[in-house]
């Protein structure tokens, strides 16, 4: 058969074809499909008695005129839509290639499955919290429970942010602009202690000064954390203002008589 | 399938991919448009105005292809910002390696040898800057026209050069004023080692109206690493 493939006048009449076909990565696609037609009906020509050099001459003018062939086959494979295939072909191809390269640079990978396990342990707020909206989503506050160690009173308000679509990096600007006012007067968040001290100060865990804790959850739409509250008396209420709005959160404890 | 059936689903696993990159990436913005939506939210901001936009691109030994730093200073009514992206082939993001400066009413900062005031200078036509340092004996101010860059912004340009090295063979009073903030602003270590000091800087601004008349004063301050920042 490999010998009949090779065969001068086949070899012939398919590039005669294959020279009106403008799209060259299909030639060989072109030709293999040329040669099972030709093929069969070589197989056709012996079957009703043909010797074979004849049913090869009879199969090939069968297969017509390779002008008129190469003609229409360069109708069906137009060059423009064969390299747009293989245009999108190459681009899915790096696509995939930057991809991998992205998720194992950075350790992304590992990071969207943390926003994606945060997101999904999001922790409905409690009936008693109290909510504000903002331009971008929702945000709950709550009294966590205290705790005493040694001298000192640790108070949590807990909150919750919930943005209306998903967020691409942490809401950390909020530290920057938020102020708490308690029943003692207006304190500052750690953050903003930063700013104003050019630095860490030594300790922060002095009476009258919040801290934020990190992030207990970073979603991509969903997010909570804790402020942390160090002070000598137990605090009876702190409120949360923000620029802009002119909502107030409020978290109270009871105080014991 | 028939070759515009194969091209449709190529061109559907490429949209596809697109997608997947980009949240890979964290779905970072590409405009200035989109990076003050990025602050707007990162703040709760109801809305973000950007007044400048400068960017560069700078090269890293190490890395085969250049970064672009899109500085942009920006206003939320009458709070200013100032923030910067940095955009490498896979990598558009916020640089927190630089914070966001947050000033109400004015913002005063300084990065890579411009100083900028951000404000509303209506009726404002000149703006003067004296920056006061000081090394506990001597002081030394400087003093610098303002340019109005963008409304609402004016640039103030302390230094041509490249602040990452300083000359310390060059005289103190040849030097500008990001060479001082790092001459002055360093504890020694060792035989030839320095670590750079952070300290506000005292500013004031004086602006001017088209007579000449002073229309007001204003006591900033800034901060010795912005002033000898690369970046």
């Amino acid at each position: 058969m490999q010998k009949d493939y090779y065969h001068k006048e086949w070899y012939a009449w398919r590039d005669a074809v294959l020279r009106y076909v403008r799209f060259r990565p299909d030639h060989e696609a072109i030709a293999k499909e040329l040669y099972h037609h030709y093929e069969d009906s070589v197989l056709d020509f012996e079957r009703i008695g043909y010797e074979e050099k004849l049913a090869r001459e009879r199969a090939l003018q069968a297969m017509g005129d390779p002008g008129e062939v190469g003609k229409g086959l360069d109708k069906a494979h137009k060059p423009w839509l064969g390299w747009l295939q293989k245009a999108t072909e190459w681009t899915a191809f790096a696509l995939t290639l930057m991809l991998a390269v992205t998720l194992m640079k950075d350790w992304w990978l590992v990071e969207i499955y943390w926003h994606m396990e945060d997101q999904l342990k999001w922790q409905e707020p409690p009936a008693y919290a109290t909510k504000a909206e903002t331009e971008h989503g929702t945000i709950y506050m709550a009294p966590g429970e205290p705790w005493a160690d040694g001298d000192q009173t640790y108070q949590r308000v807990n909150l919750w942010l919930e943005f209306d679509t998903p967020q691409a990096t942490r809401p950390d600007g909020l530290w920057q602009l938020a102020t708490f006012t308690t029943d003692r007067g207006e304190i500052r968040a750690r953050s903003r202690l930063h700013d104003e001290l050019g630095d860490w100060p030594e300790s922060w865990y002095y009476d009258h000064v919040a801290s934020t804790d990190f992030y207990a959850l970073d979603g991509y739409t969903r997010y909570q954390w804790s402020v942390r509250f160090v002070t000598e008396e137990p605090l009876e209420w702190v409120e949360m203002r923000y620029p802009y709005y002119d909502w107030v959160l409020r978290a109270e404890w009871e105080v014991a008589e | 399938m028939k070759r515009k059936q194969k091209i449709a689903r190529n061109v559907m696993i490429c949209l596809a991919l697109i997608f997947s990159i980009h949240a890979a990436m964290g779905f970072p913005p590409y405009t200035v448009k989109g990076m003050c939506r990025q602050v707007q939210r990162d703040y709760l901001l109801p809305e973000l105005e950007p007044l400048y936009t400068f960017r560069e691109k700078h090269s890293y030994s190490g890395e085969w292809l250049d970064r672009t730093y899109t500085f942009i200073i920006a206003r939320c009514r009458d709070t200013y910002f100032s923030f910067q992206y940095d955009r490498d082939v896979l990598r558009q993001e916020l640089m927190y390696s630089r914070s966001v400066d947050v000033g109400e009413g004015h913002l005063f900062m300084a990065r890579k040898g411009m100083m900028y005031l951000a404000g509303d200078f209506t009726g404002i036509e000149t703006a003067t800057a004296v920056v006061r340092a000081t090394n506990g004996v001597d002081v030394k101010d400087f003093s610098f026209a303002g340019e109005l860059l963008a409304e609402g912004v004016y640039g103030f340009c302390y230094s041509e050069r490249d602040l990452v090295f300083l000359d310390d063979s060059k005289r103190v009073e040849e030097m500008d004023l990001g060479e001082i903030s790092m001459y002055w602003y360093r504890t020694p270590h060792g035989e030839n080692g320095y670590s750079y000091d952070h300290a506000e800087l005292p500013v004031t601004v004086t602006l001017k109206d088209g007579a000449g008349n002073t229309v007001q004063t204003l006591e900033m301050s800034v901060g010795t690493y912005e002033l000898h920042s690369w970046y």
